[in-house]
């Protein structure tokens, strides 16, 4: 039957409400008096149930509800992370003395570990110390 | 509570008024909150609140509502409690042992466990506020009108969470039927 009524009307009509119209309709559709009736006896039902015993309690589990504070949480830690986030101090801009200059530039050992002269190595010693006689040797 | 209500007001009904509202605050309490051992907290809380206030106002009351009223809010403060959203026990049904105040119907008998679990399950997922106006209106059988007074709304709001209650719950129950 066409114009029959929604859940909305059905449940109005069950708390005695509802307009004349909806009245009028539910005192002759059939199909509306067994869905208004369905209803009824469902609500009943689900009272009856709620009153009564529960079912034996399943394995409780402990939850813990999901709100705003979650993400605030989760910016704030962001934030401090940032915020106390140190890098590693490099020394690449640390002014260094002539002296450590000299020692890394003039290493006589390692030089000498990378296959340098030995020879060559302490006449360019001498040369910087000046006291090298340019008389004595040539250069190749 | 009974007892304390007895011993400081032997000659009145204040036992008599536990006794005829006691299970029923419990039952309430634990359909609102779905929480057993908070719910048995909030109900003496509520039946101290009427030790105290029977004291001064004892026969100008109807005991009924103020108390049902009482108990909702006392819920809701509860809820609003600054730990209660934190940790708390979900998945258990609330148990209602005591509570139950009729004799198994033949529609009980019917149901098998699965489907109670079900419209229990259902219950559960419904917002508090129409879980509140259920208990209220279908479990409790206060009129819509004594319900929105309980609640502090209007008619309107009373019904439209019933309506969302009620199809909700009505989508529970399709398998069972």
């Amino acid at each position: 039957m066409t114009g029959c009524l929604g859940d909305r009307a059905l449940i109005r009509l069950s708390e005695d409400e509802g307009r004349p119209s909806e009245r009028q309709h539910l005192a002759t559709c059939q199909l509306c008096t067994s869905r208004a009736q369905a209803l009824g006896r469902d609500v009943a039902l689900v009272a009856t149930v709620l009153r009564g015993d529960p079912p034996p309690a399943l394995a409780p589990a402990v939850t813990v509800p999901v709100s705003w504070w979650v993400p605030a949480a989760a910016l704030v830690g962001a934030v401090l992370l940032i915020v106390t986030w140190k890098v590693p101090a490099s020394h690449d801009d640390a002014p260094l003395s002539i002296t450590e200059v000299a020692q890394t530039t003039f290493a006589v050992e390692d030089s000498v570990e990378s296959g340098v002269d030995r020879a060559d190595l302490v006449a360019l010693d001498d040369v910087l110390d000046a006291s090298w006689d340019e008389s004595e040797e040539q250069w190749p | 509570v009974a007892r304390a209500v007895a011993v400081a007001n032997p000659h009145d009904d204040y036992e008599a008024l536990y006794r005829q509202h006691g299970p029923r605050v419990r039952r309430l309490c634990r359909l609102v909150l779905l929480d057993a051992d908070e719910a048995e907290d909030v109900a003496q809380e509520v039946f101290l609140k009427l030790l105290r206030e029977h004291r001064d106002r004892a026969g100008s009351v109807a005991w009924g509502p103020w108390l049902t009223r009482v108990a909702v809010n006392a819920c809701r403060d509860r809820r609003r409690s600054r730990w209660w959203g934190w940790w708390r026990t979900s998945g258990e049904e609330p148990a209602l042992d005591g509570v139950a105040e009729r004799r198994a119907t033949p529609e009980d008998e019917t149901l098998d466990a699965e489907h109670r679990a079900r419209i229990w399950a259902a219950f559960r997922r419904l917002p508090v506020r129409q879980r509140e106006v259920f208990a209220l209106r279908h479990v409790e059988e206060w009129s819509t009108e004594d319900t929105a007074r309980i609640l502090g709304v209007e008619t309107g709001t009373v019904k439209r969470h019933l309506f969302r209650a009620v199809r909700h719950l009505r989508g529970a129950l399709g398998s069972v039927r």
